[in-house]
């Protein structure tokens, strides 16, 4: 009786010991690298979305010495790890639209700056240290669109959506005019996954396409997408890879991925936060919206070491669409 | 003087929780039947199964026929000669005699293939040799229970075993079939020299087959002694270690009004065949009415549908005048019932509330123990738990032990104290002593005489005969659910009773039902 | 106190596993931050700080802890008379959403109607969804694990087309969810900034009853009983069928609760992200503490502390967030064992004293004194 009770006294002492240490330790005096943490509502590992916010901040630490640190919410918590965040940080970037709370944080800790991705606060014009960063993706979902219509035999294309959300929608209809911009009788098959997380309802949703006579498959669903790959191969069909070059994250299946639409999150808050640190630019209380000019919105074919699906006729084709966008002859449908 | 054919030599078996033998020292004679006597838990099993190579001592050496046991197997044990029937057979029911008793060493055809008709010639060449008599092609669970027990034995004989362990061998025998055992263990000593080493806790039977007695109490061996030399009670009194008195219970009283009144019952068991299949009989206060029956014969599905535990499907069941046709077993008792389950582990008790949990279901609404039925007095509860403790005699570590952690006989009584405190005109009572130690048996007996004299009605079912025949007034004996004799108390004849229990029945008045 | 100490004792082995098992799987925790290139002392304490370190956080601590403390209480009453709920997420959705809709159904009424109202709807939607896997089992034999299991999936996508569907809210920003909930209705904070809300009080109230119930009352002691052996609760008399139903009954109401206080004390309004797994969670604590009230209180805290500075890890130190997962799956594993390590404890005991006997008797027995035979 005594052994246990002393056991337990020794570990609470342990355990006072860590708290002590830690109080005693976190102040970290003055620093001059800036702490920007990056609040992503799920986790990483998508291997598109929040992998791509990550990658930006890293490049963020190796070109401009910044510190970096990241809170992954897996589905609970937004508001209070963000507030976590934004106590330990200088810049907090926060990913996903289960961070709307970021309208009420950011206000709390006007020192900090927020960077909210891909979605729009209501009432973003009040708050000065909040700025939003929203996407084209329907830009570049028309080329890819157009690219899918070109490449099916079958005369039907699909995608698999993560949610029925207007982001998601965004990139449905940009595809949908792409791909009637090449082929007018050209049929697009859609699906909600529903998850971002599973690869294995993924591989189902493109199956479920493919049953329809999708033979190209645009992937919008984050990891869940992955799945699509694995049906492609297996199935002999093509699919096109989001947010990141996927050929290139996602080797393994470089056969069945002809191109990828790159949403380029991580480049988007590396410049934001790169002018705040070399010219001290902040822009606040706005909506940046972040197109195919800017180039962070394209189509991506990997690198020398991919195989490529695509002859050199159809790039040029795409190159020359993509001009047209930029310069305002084409205009392409959005949900924004 | 023989060289002693198995011989235990300061052995020690030592389980996790418990010693269960403590330096054991004894020699076996050639040739001889040799009783190993104890309480529940006193350690023989243990001993015999050490002998057998089920386990190995702890420390201490055994012989047999002057060779040291260096491996503790049972092939071992069986290459030396030794064979053990156990109290759980170990038979195949769909494979025949013939097929059970060649088991592992079947005869075979160049090699590989089963002779059958080998094995069914060597098995009647046995049972001539021995005169055990049994059908090789007969199938093992179509024949009687005494005949399972003799394809056991011939198991062992088949193995060439020349020292046959018995554990408590006639645990499932009528009173024929184990008179027919001790015939034929009689006849095998004799004419084929082999040693029998007889577990058993019925001290009526030591008296009438061995010819030595080793008493063991609690993992020691107490003491050795020739047959002759000792009688029941002297034996009981080494087994539980203070004198036991085996007295007529003393009955007051007279016979009151009918309490429980069964008309024409009849009643399913869990397969949905007829258990009980019209049985009619009164038991009255003041009297305790025996139930003789074998396993099996419907008495259990009756006590269950007198007590509320099963429905009645046909016919009427009174208790204390009222019908309890359709009532739960809290609604039976209420009209003044209690009830001791056949199986307490499963029925009686919960093995994981503590004693005095266990004392207190059924009177825990009593606003003494409850304020308004609700907040529980738990002062007054481990009160009255420590009385009926002191009162019943438990044993264990006190009033805050798991139920489950009691020896047989203190479950028991936890059963019957509780039951019995409720003071109820009527009791059913299913196998008291049922692999309870010898002084709980005395003060169960005690107790039930003793509610009888302060007239109960008590409805008592047993397999032990003695228990029944000692304790009841009348005796009804049961056959395949109807009732076959009704007895009075006196001088009952065992073998008679034996007839009616296994099938025969009273000749006048009872049309077959 | 001295029953304290009793009780302690009794429950020895089973408290020395728990400890073991709580600093095994630290030691684990630490090795892995190692491993990993992380300094384990400043990785705990920083999950310390995490939990404690402010108002706010200590907050949020508390309110992890009493989530995980209801739903673990509403799997130990339906344990404690032997159904097994694993259907709490469903019953805490639709408390969750049956909650959140009186609220915004009855905006403008005044907070001593809508409150107790809601109240209401939140316990009347968990425990008539509990109640219809509990009559299944009583009358039919129906495996309750089975039937909560699927009947979980059945309320959760029925909660999320409600609030993608009908009952979608027109609010800017949020994709699946209702309206949120009057402001005059919702809970007040407990704590600025932090989670906590008077749920906290609430919850400090369920949590007494149960145990008192539980643990000191002739209720308890039947739902004891029927759970540890039915056919000798039905034996006896005791009404097992009823039992059983109102364990599951109450265990159903609990649920919808914690659905309700999710709403009315941080969330404000119904959202598919209402829970995330929070019952079974609470489910796990109350397994690893075989049901025991006081138990659950104090695991569901160290859960909470852990769970809460898990996320100050990741922040400050760059350990992953998965570790606190790590830890919990070993407590949890070690704990299932606890079972064996107890017995395997005593064992050891048990055989140093037979030992030492067996050497006393043979000491006994060469000095001579021989066991008596005759003949």
């Amino acid at each position: 009786m005594k052994k246990s009770i002393s056991l337990l006294v020794v570990l609470a002492l342990i355990l006072s010991l860590f708290a002590l240490v830690g109080c005693g330790g976190d102040m970290d005096g003055e620093d001059e690298a800036l702490k920007v943490c990056v609040v992503v509502s799920a986790g990483f590992g998508d291997k598109s979305f929040n992998d791509s916010a990550k990658e930006g901040v890293d490049k963020l630490a190796e070109e401009k010495g910044v510190n970096v640190s990241t809170i992954e919410c897996n589905h609970e918590g937004y508001k209070q790890k963000m507030m976590d965040a934004a106590e330990a940080a200088d810049v907090v970037v926060a990913v996903g639209w289960e961070c709307y709370e970021v309208e009420e944080v950011a206000p709390e800790y006007p020192e900090t700056k927020f960077i909210w991705v891909d979605n729009t606060a209501e009432h973003i014009g009040d708050i000065p240290n909040l700025l939003c960063i929203t996407y084209a993706q329907n830009e570049g979902s028309f080329l890819a669109g157009y690219v899918a219509a070109k490449m099916s035999k079958t005369g039907v294309i699909g995608a698999v959506g993560g949610e029925d959300s207007d982001v998601i929608n965004d990139f449905i209809v940009g595809y949908k005019q792409g791909a009637e911009y090449a082929n007018p009788n050209i049929k697009v098959e859609t699906v909600y996954a529903g998850d971002y997380e599973d690869p294995a309802l993924g591989k189902e949703c493109a199956l479920s396409l493919k049953d329809k006579g999708a033979d190209v498959i645009f992937n919008i669903a984050g990891n869940t997408g992955n799945g699509i790959f694995a049906a492609a191969q297996e199935n002999s069909f093509y699919a096109i890879g989001v947010d990141a070059d996927q050929k290139l994250t996602n080797p393994e299946y470089d056969d069945v991925i002809i191109c990828s639409m790159k949403k380029e999150v991580g480049l988007s808050v590396f410049d934001v936060i790169a002018a705040y640190i070399d010219e001290d630019a902040w822009e606040g209380a706005r909506v940046q919206i972040t197109d195919m000019a800017t180039g962070h919105i394209s189509i991506a074919y990997g690198d020398e070491n991919s195989t490529q699906q695509i002859g050199d006729e159809l790039k040029s084709e795409v190159e020359a669409l993509a001009a047209k966008i930029v310069a305002g002859e084409i205009e392409v449908e959005t949900t924004r | 003087m023989q060289e002693a054919i198995v011989r235990f030599d300061h052995v020690s078996m030592q389980f996790p929780g418990v010693l269960a033998n403590d330096d054991v020292s004894l020699e076996i004679q050639k040739g001889e039947i040799f009783a190993l006597v104890g309480e529940n838990g006193a350690g023989k099993s243990t001993l015999m199964n050490l002998l057998y190579g089920i386990h190995t001592p702890t420390s201490g050496e055994m012989y047999v026929k002057g060779q040291r046991i260096e491996k503790y197997e049972p092939s071992a044990a069986i290459a030396s000669g030794i064979g053990m029937v156990h109290q759980h057979f170990m038979l195949v029911p769909s494979f025949t005699v013939a097929q059970n008793i060649v088991m592992s060493r079947e005869p075979r055809k160049a090699g590989i293939f089963y002779d059958l008709r080998q094995a069914e010639r060597e098995v009647e060449k046995l049972t001539d040799e021995y005169g055990l008599h049994v059908d090789p092609k007969a199938v093992v669970g179509e024949i009687s229970v005494g005949l399972q027990q003799r394809v056991e034995i011939l198991k062992t004989l088949y193995r060439g075993a020349d020292i046959l362990i018995l554990d408590e061998p006639t645990a499932v025998l009528t009173p024929q079939e184990t008179e027919e055992l001790f015939q034929v263990i009689r006849r095998i000593v004799a004419e084929r020299n082999m040693t029998v080493i007889i577990i058993t806790h019925k001290l009526y039977e030591v008296m009438a087959i061995a010819d030595r007695v080793g008493v063991m109490r609690q993992g020691r061996l107490i003491g050795v002694e020739k047959k002759t030399n000792v009688n029941e009670r002297i034996l009981a009194s080494m087994m539980v270690g203070r004198e036991v008195l085996f007295d007529q219970l003393e009955r007051k009283g007279e016979r009151g009004s009918v309490l429980i009144d069964v008309k024409e019952a009849y009643v399913a068991d869990n397969r949905g065949l007829m258990a009980v299949n019209g049985m009619s009989f009164q038991v009255h206060g003041g009297e305790i009415l025996g139930i003789a029956a074998i396993e099996g014969n419907g008495q259990s599905e009756l006590i269950e549908a007198i007590t509320g535990m099963r429905p009645l499907e046909k016919g009427e069941i009174h208790v204390q005048g009222q019908s309890i046709g359709g009532m739960t077993p809290g609604q039976v008792r209420s009209l003044g019932l209690a009830h001791i389950p056949e199986d307490r582990i499963a029925t009686g008790i919960s093995v994981q509330s503590t004693i005095t949990e266990n004392l207190i279901i059924g009177k825990h609404r009593q606003s003494q123990f409850s304020k308004k039925g609700i907040h529980l007095r738990q002062s007054t509860i481990a009160r009255y738990g420590k009385e009926l403790f002191d009162k019943f005699d438990l044993r264990g570590a006190g009033t805050d032990t798991k139920a489950g952690s009691l020896s047989g006989g203190n479950m028991q009584k936890v059963v019957v104290a509780r039951e019995f405190s409720f003071d109820t005109p009527i009791l059913v009572i299913s196998q008291p002593t049922r692999g309870v130690d010898i002084g709980a048996i005395e003060f169960i007996h005690h107790q039930i005489m003793e509610k009888r004299n302060q007239g109960c009605g008590i409805l008592l079912v047993s397999a032990d005969l003695d228990e029944v025949l000692r304790l009841s007034d009348r005796v009804i004996t049961i056959y395949e659910g109807r009732i076959t004799k009704e007895f009075q108390a006196g001088a009952i004849d065992k073998m008679e009773i034996s007839y009616y229990m296994t099938g025969n029945r009273e000749k006048e008045g009872r049309g077959d039902a | 106190m001295h029953k304290l100490l009793q009780r302690l004792e009794k429950n020895r082995s089973y408290l020395l596993s728990l400890v073991l098992s709580i600093a095994v799987a630290l030691l684990i925790g630490a090795v892995l931050m190692m491993i990993t290139g992380y300094n384990p002392l400043k990785g705990y304490s920083a999950m310390i700080t995490g939990a404690f370190g402010s108002s706010r956080v200590f907050g949020n601590t508390l309110t992890k802890a009493l989530t995980l403390c209801l739903t673990g209480l509403a799997t130990a009453v339906g344990a404690k008379a032997g159904m097994f709920n694993v259907g709490g997420e469903g019953q805490l959705y639709l408390g969750a959403v049956a909650a959140t809709m009186t609220g915004v159904w009855l905006n403008g009424a005044p907070v001593f109607v809508a409150l107790p109202l809601a109240f209401l709807s939140a316990i009347l939607a968990g425990a008539v969804y509990a109640w219809i896997p509990a009559v299944l089992k009583v009358k039919l034999h129906v495996s309750e694990v089975i039937t909560t299991i699927m009947l979980n999936s059945a309320a959760i996508y029925f909660c999320k087309w409600l609030s993608n569907g009908p009952l979608h809210t027109a609010d800017k920003g949020v994709l699946s969810g209702t309206d949120a909930v009057p402001d005059a209705f919702q809970f007040s904070q407990l704590i600025p900034r932090s989670n906590l809300s008077t749920a906290l009080l609430y919850s400090a109230v369920i949590a007494f009853f149960c145990w008192y119930i539980m643990e000191k009352t002739s209720v308890g002691l039947e739902m004891k009983v029927t759970g540890e052996n039915p056919r000798f609760a039905f034996f006896s008399g005791l009404k097992k069928d009823k039992i059983m139903i109102w364990s599951m009954i109450a265990s159903g109401a609990i649920c919808g609760l914690v659905g309700m206080f999710e709403v009315y004390g941080y969330q404000h309004r119904f959202m598919d992200t209402i829970s995330n797994e929070f019952y079974y969670d609470g489910m796990l604590v109350a397994m690893i503490m075989n049901y025991s009230p006081i138990g659950i209180i104090i695991m569901s805290v160290f859960f909470a502390v852990i769970d809460i500075g898990a996320s100050a890890m990741e922040l400050s130190v760059g350990i992953s967030g998965e570790l606190s997962d790590i830890i919990f799956a070993v407590i949890i594993f070690l704990m299932a064992a606890e079972g064996g390590i107890s017995r395997w404890i005593n064992d050891k005991k048990l055989q140093k004293n037979a030992k030492v006997r067996i050497s006393e008797g043979s000491n006994r027995a060469a000095k001579g004194q021989e066991v008596k035979t005759n003949g």
